[in-house]
């Protein structure tokens, strides 16, 4: 048994079935619980699924785990743990048709050799492995409806903490799928952190009468923050899971908040995109209206991290939530990545969220100066259990405190690397500084410190650099989402000309219902004057169609492959600044 | 269910869900390249729409749904179905 796995059996041991796993749903506009396991009933399914698969598969066989939302997963997951099987978690088809296209990519790079689902998904993936050209080795069997061995059938596998986990597969802003391979020590290590930053000694101090706090969440399994934070962290810290399905949550958004009130949650969790749906879908609701007891007094802490935290969001659900109890104390931004397993700087719970505020200019050279009237960045708090600095990504050199520069992590969280690409894994996980430190995890994010805390700012390699300003592609989309009613989702990018010259490129969707009568042409003159105003910035407009910024399987907008898009003139833009050259790129010629 | 009435019924959850004018939506519209709704929306959509009519949108159905019509003759379809399906 590897240590990781003692630490998680030792708390069903320990706590048996008091704690436990809960989903819910919204049926008929009420939350309805759907299924529970307690610590103890899921440590017995868990070593059933561990002896089924030690009958099926060689030890540390690659098994992908292809399940819709809920504790089965949970269970097959441990199993593979318990066994020393490598789980590869992939989502289901539910949201996204490309999920299959990207599964069968998976199969192929991972070397899977069995998938795992449910009875009610097996009979369709079952079809479509058996469909594939050329046809992989994999069949799909599920686990729910076969009878599985006694649990006292498993024996513990002896498994190193240097033993591969799981792979984590990462969308990524740019590239490919890329499979990031996850110890059990790596998995150990940062659990670990998590639980410190959730219940530090004052905390810990506070909860000794009743020591399990409830977490309460909707994050996806098949993401590392959702595996490893909500799923797996409740384990680790002795506490509860009260979850619903991604599904369920933006069709039902007021779950979240009835989840958090039903069950006395303690902690919740979400990238800053959830906590603005939650926004979005209250709208002008009354919040008594929804449920006259709604009470959110209970939650003290709201972790906030996986995508740009925005001051403004934070600020908006504090004031809209503030009337049933939430207070703006209780936010936690964050900092991590699936390269790291999951969490590399946070908030501690109680501590509150730090934000600054600092000049626009000296950002864009590198440098962050607080500022009365500059522009609100959110800290994303201290490293837990890991060594974070702040690296010029040229010379390699380490910056100090208020300079802005990659952000390299190294600690036990830090993954072994990519499977199966040793290039890519010494390029980016293997990063000397210039004065002989490392090796360092590159995580191609642009920071800087200041007191201590993570203030994040872009991404290395999206970064623009016009006549010596560095800006962010964040800051010009911003301005173009909010020009206009009829401005969508926009990507910001450099094209260069013949001459080397890069110009800036804003590639704007449009909302066609808001354009009342106005050519898009009209519409990029807006963008293009409001630009200039608040960025200084001469962008050359594009406007294309709902939806024709190439996104990533998460919703992230793709700038690199939007500027190729654009190149190959794929985009099937309605209007474009660009002359037709600049367009073809150097590879026309004329 | 007429159609008329499933026709209304859309609308108001177009408007409900993704603030669409139902004075600007006909059978013609298409959801994101007239409407520019979002992936939350239309997931939302979904839902709601299946809970409401009560009838079950498989999620390679839904992927084909672009329009507001093709949402109206599907579900007239399904709840004619059902209902000759369980005898009534």
């Amino acid at each position: 048994m590897s240590e990781l796995v003692r630490f998680l059996r030792e708390k069903a041991w320990i706590l048996g079935d008091t704690r436990w796993y809960a989903r819910v749903d919204s049926v008929r506009g009420e939350l309805v619980e759907v299924e529970r396991l307690g610590y103890a009933q899921l440590d017995a399914r868990a070593r059933a699924v561990g002896a089924w698969l030690a009958d099926r598969t060689p030890p540390g066989a690659r098994v992908m785990l292809m399940y819709p939302a809920g504790l089965e997963f949970l269970a097959v997951f441990l199993g593979c743990l318990y066994s020393g099987r490598v789980a590869v978690p992939a989502p289901l088809p539910d949201t996204d048709r490309r999920a299959l296209a990207r599964a069968a990519g998976i199969i192929r790079d991972a070397e899977v050799g069995l998938v795992l689902s449910d009875a009610a998904h097996q009979p369709a993936l079952a079809a479509w492995l058996a469909g594939l050209d050329p046809a992989p080795p994999a069949g799909c069997l599920a686990t729910d409806g076969a009878g599985l061995p006694d649990p006292g059938t498993w024996s513990p596998a002896a498994l190193e903490l240097s033993a591969t986990a799981y792979v984590q597969y990462t969308s990524g802003s740019t590239s490919e799928p890329r499979g990031v391979v996850i110890t059990h020590g790596n998995l150990l290590h940062n659990l670990l952190s998590i639980r410190e930053l959730l219940t530090p000694a004052p905390v810990l101090d506070e909860l000794r009468l009743d020591p399990s706090p409830t977490g309460a969440g909707w994050l996806p399994h098949y993401h590392d923050m959702g595996l490893v934070g909500m799923l797996l962290s409740p384990l680790a810290s002795y506490g509860n899971l009260v979850f619903c399905s991604p599904v369920s949550f933006v069709a039902h958004p007021d779950l979240w908040l009835r989840m958090i009130s039903g069950y006395r949650a303690f902690y919740t969790f979400a990238p800053n995109f959830g906590y603005d749906w939650l926004l979005r879908s209250l709208k002008n609701t009354r919040l008594t209206d929804l449920d006259p007891d709604l009470d959110l007094d209970c939650l003290r802490f709201a972790l906030n991290g996986a995508e740009p935290v925005r001051a403004e969001v934070l600020n908006a659900v504090a004031r809209r939530l503030a009337p049933v109890g939430f207070g703006p104390d209780i936010w936690a931004p964050c900092y991590g990545l699936a390269e790291a397993t999951l969490m590399v700087t946070g908030t501690p719970c109680g501590a509150g969220p730090t934000v600054g505020r600092f000049d626009r200019g000296a950002l864009e050279a590198g440098q962050a100066v607080p500022a009365p009237d500059g522009v609100d960045l959110v800290g994303c708090g201290r490293p837990v259990g890991a060594d974070v600095r702040i690296v010029d990504p040229d010379t390699a050199y380490p910056l100090k405190e208020g300079h802005i520069g990659e952000i390299w992590v190294s600690g036990d969280s830090v993954a072994d690397g990519y499977l199966g690409d040793p290039q890519a894994t010494t390029g980016q996980f293997a990063a000397m500084t210039a004065d002989g430190e490392g090796p360092f995890l590159r995580t191609g994010d642009l920071g800087f410190f200041q007191d201590g805390e993570l203030f994040v700012t872009g991404r290395a390699k999206d970064l623009i650099i016009a006549n010596g300003r560095n800006i962010h592609p964040q800051d010009i989309e911003r301005v173009g989402e909010s020009a206009d009613p009829a401005t969508g989702p926009c990507a910001a990018f450099t094209l260069p000309d013949a001459s080397g010259h890069e110009h800036i490129v804003l590639v704007q969707e449009v909302r066609p219902l808001h354009l009342d009568g106005r050519t898009p042409a009209a519409l990029a003159d807006l963008i293009r004057r409001r630009l200039a105003q608040e960025l200084r910035l001469a962008v050359q407009v594009v406007v294309v169609g709902p939806m024709s910024v190439p996104r990533t399987t998460s919703g992230k907008i793709q700038r690199s492959r939007t500027r190729d898009e654009l190149r190959a003139s794929r985009l099937g833009a309605l209007h474009c600044d660009l002359p037709p050259g600049l367009v073809t790129g150097s590879r026309a010629g004329g | 269910m007429k159609r008329s009435e499933i026709l209304d019924e859309l609308k108001g959850m177009l408007a409900e869900f993704g603030d669409v004018d139902p004075e600007l939506v006909d059978e013609q519209t298409a959801f994101v390249a007239d409407l520019g709704l979002d992936s939350l929306v239309l997931v939302r959509l979904t839902v709601v729409a299946e809970e409401r009519f009560g009838v079950r949108v498989p999620d390679e159905v839904a992927w084909e749904l672009h329009t507001v019509g093709s949402v109206v003759s599907y579900v007239e379809e399904a709840l004619s179905g059902r209902l000759g399906a369980g005898g009534e």
